[in-house]
């Protein structure tokens, strides 16, 4: 077992030790839940349980650390920098003219890009709830149930008032003179 | 250099379409005069978005009936003043509010005008779709005043109104 395999096993037991004695937060489980019900992938409960993990370990990545980049990897990383670097340099040298012209390219697609993003952010709304409170909070979720319970528990005072109302109205003026008027007949017919 | 040009033009015009949609500019809207000069601070004041009526729709998610029901509603907007014993200014807002709504194709459902209870519903509907409701009510019980001013903007079913209240089943104290 050479060095890069000990670190990686090394890390992945500190990982798997950190997930077996901690759990993932209220908060986590509440952003899992809505993560999952948007872009459900595939098995419910598994999902939940990934994004859950997914997001306990992004929490608490400085506790745990990062994974050492083994040295084969890193070694073939190194090449692909210098072989990008003696491309470059073959270019300026040999084709100038290419050059001149793909700068002229990259130079309109750079301001394009530029332009698009000016755009976006002459144009965002500051204001906007989602930026200013993109995530909120399990407390403020649940203020803004209590809130709405009570805005809806008004909205059914209402109706009850309303409804009450439409039944006096209805025995005011509907009810007692028609069986006033049924009676009458009745206490005649009694009498005789 | 043309194409260019051309693009940022487009992008340029189509941009204030794609902004948010304020909700000041929402059908069901309507605006509501302070009357903390009058009363004092609100005894409640509710304000609340379409992004947290959202969250709190995915907390509902037990029931989906009540979780699409709220998912629905853009905004939820609620001012009630504890009355002194001058109910004026509530009732010239009530007149105002029901004055400049009716202006604007909203439908009177329910008026009250009793003594003590005084109730204006109103509805906007487009088609058979009802998607603002404006709720108003000046009351006085056991010798405690208060002004209600409710507006419930997006697509709301009445008949389903108890039904949201029961499955949130939270004690307000009301």
């Amino acid at each position: 077992m050479n060095n890069d395999d000990h670190s990686q096993e090394k890390w992945q037991t500190k990982l798997d030790d950190f997930l077996a004695q901690s759990s993932p937060s209220l908060d986590n489980k509440v952003v899992a839940r809505t993560y999952e019900q948007d872009e459900p992938i595939g098995n419910q409960l598994d999902d939940l349980q990934t994004i859950e993990q997914a997001l306990h370990i992004e929490e608490h990545l400085d506790e745990i650390g990062l994974q050492a980049v083994p040295e084969a990897l890193q070694n073939k990383l190194s090449q692909i920098t210098k072989s990008d670097h003696s491309s470059a340099n073959d270019t300026i040298e040999h084709k100038d003219n290419v050059i001149k012209v793909n700068f002229n390219r990259k130079l309109s697609i750079v301001a394009l890009a530029a332009c698009v993003t000016m755009v976006g952010i002459l144009n965002f709304n500051w204001s906007t709830p989602s930026f200013n409170n993109q995530q909120p909070s399990l407390a403020e979720i649940n203020q803004a149930q209590q809130d709405l319970a009570i805005a809806f528990n008004y909205l059914s005072l209402a109706k009850t008032k309303s409804t009450s109302q439409l039944t006096q109205t209805i025995n005011l003026k509907v009810h007692q003179p028609m069986m006033k008027s049924l009676l009458k007949p009745l206490t005649i017919f009694k009498e005789s | 250099m043309k194409n260019f040009l051309l693009t940022l033009f487009i992008l340029l015009s189509l941009s204030p379409a794609i902004q948010a949609k304020e909700i000041s500019e929402e059908r069901g809207y309507v605006s509501f005069d302070n009357l903390e000069a009058d009363y004092g601070e609100p005894k409640v004041m509710i304000n609340l978005n379409q992004s947290m009526l959202g969250f709190v729709s995915k907390l509902s998610a037990s029931d989906p009936e009540v979780s699409e029901l709220i998912s629905k509603l853009k905004a939820v907007r609620v001012q009630i003043y504890s009355m002194n014993n001058d109910d004026k200014p509530a009732l010239d807002l009530m007149t105002k509010v029901a004055k400049d709504i009716k202006n604007k194709n909203w439908m009177p459902i329910v008026t009250i005008n009793e003594k003590k209870e005084k109730v204006r519903i109103f509805t906007k509907l487009t088609g058979e779709i009802m998607d603002g409701l404006v709720v108003m009510i000046i009351n006085e019980e056991n010798d405690k005043k208060e002004a209600v001013f409710i507006n419930i903007i997006g697509e709301i079913d009445p008949e389903k109104i108890n039904k949201v209240t029961d499955a949130l089943q939270i004690d307000t104290g009301l």
